[in-house]
């Protein structure tokens, strides 16, 4: 830790408590995060956006209030650089799948799943992944993005007709 | 369709990248590269170095001329030909 505080030109004692509270929720909210983040791009370069998502974070990290929970203030910080990153790279409006090997039998399921997520906005997505990927309840969802229960439920809506409407069309019904 | 089911699709697809083992490392090392540049942060030893480098660059040339090459570079810093190379724009007044 101190060879770490070093390079980064910290010292004393509260520049140390700092860094190892931010290591400790980093490794606490990475696995979320990634997660997240994947199921936004739907590409490895999630990763990428992790690691850019925990630099901002450690730059405003000093103003943090300890009242908020870290989980909800850097998935804020995720979901802005996911949005950036979607406006710049417009051809991911066209899912590359980075992760497909020979041997990958669960490409095309993958696939299907990532060209369905690409019909609903962005801002369907997000609400549709949290709810139907990452179970969380519309109260929940309203809480963490800072929206109507009534906006959320509107989207969680939106987004379903729209993929289920695109599973029906490629062979998977009803049941 | 759904929910329970609709979930259940989605649950199907366990993909997600693997976490690099190194991200903390380059977390710390993009932290150290992005550091904020202020005068606090410049190590004095590199004032003179600075100083050192201007001197190299800029004054040792102009004193390793020869002192032909140094009047050439001064008559061509101060000579104005301008006059010279103009022509006599009012000859008429040679006619009166």
């Amino acid at each position: 830790m101190q060879k770490v505080l070093s390079v980064l030109g910290l010292s004393g004692k509260d520049q140390e408590s700092l860094l190892e509270s931010f290591q400790k929720h980093y490794i606490e909210t990475e696995g979320f995060i990634r997660s997240y983040i994947y199921w936004m791009v739907r590409s490895e370069v999630a990763n990428d956006l992790v690691q850019e998502t925990y630099l901002k974070g450690w730059k405003s990290f000093e103003r943090f209030q300890n009242n908020s929970s870290f989980k909800t203030w850097i998935y804020k910080i995720a979901t802005n650089v996911t949005y950036d990153f979607l406006k710049k790279n417009k051809q991911f409006k066209t899912f590359e799948d980075t992760m497909k090997s020979p041997e990958d039998n669960q490409y095309e399921y993958r696939d299907m799943i990532s060209r369905g997520l690409l019909l609903l906005t962005v801002k369907e997505r997000e609400v549709f992944i949290l709810f139907f990927k990452f179970e969380y309840t519309v109260p929940e969802i309203s809480k963490l993005i800072e929206i109507p229960e009534g906006t959320a439920k509107s989207r969680i809506h939106s987004g379903r007709d729209k993929f289920v409407n695109f599973l029906n069309k490629n062979g998977i019904k009803n049941e | 369709m759904n929910d329970i089911k609709l979930k259940e699709i989605l649950n199907k697809d366990h993909s997600t990248p693997v976490k690099p083992s190194n991200e903390w490392n380059s977390i710390i090392n993009k932290m150290n590269r992005n550091k904020k540049w202020s005068f606090k942060s410049l190590p004095v030893m590199l004032i003179p170095l600075a100083l050192a480098i201007v001197l190299v660059v800029l004054v040792l040339p102009i004193q390793n001329t020869t002192s032909s090459e140094r009047e050439n570079l001064i008559e061509f810093v101060i000579d104005d030909s301008y006059f010279d190379q103009t022509s006599e724009s009012y000859a008429w007044v040679d006619y009166i």
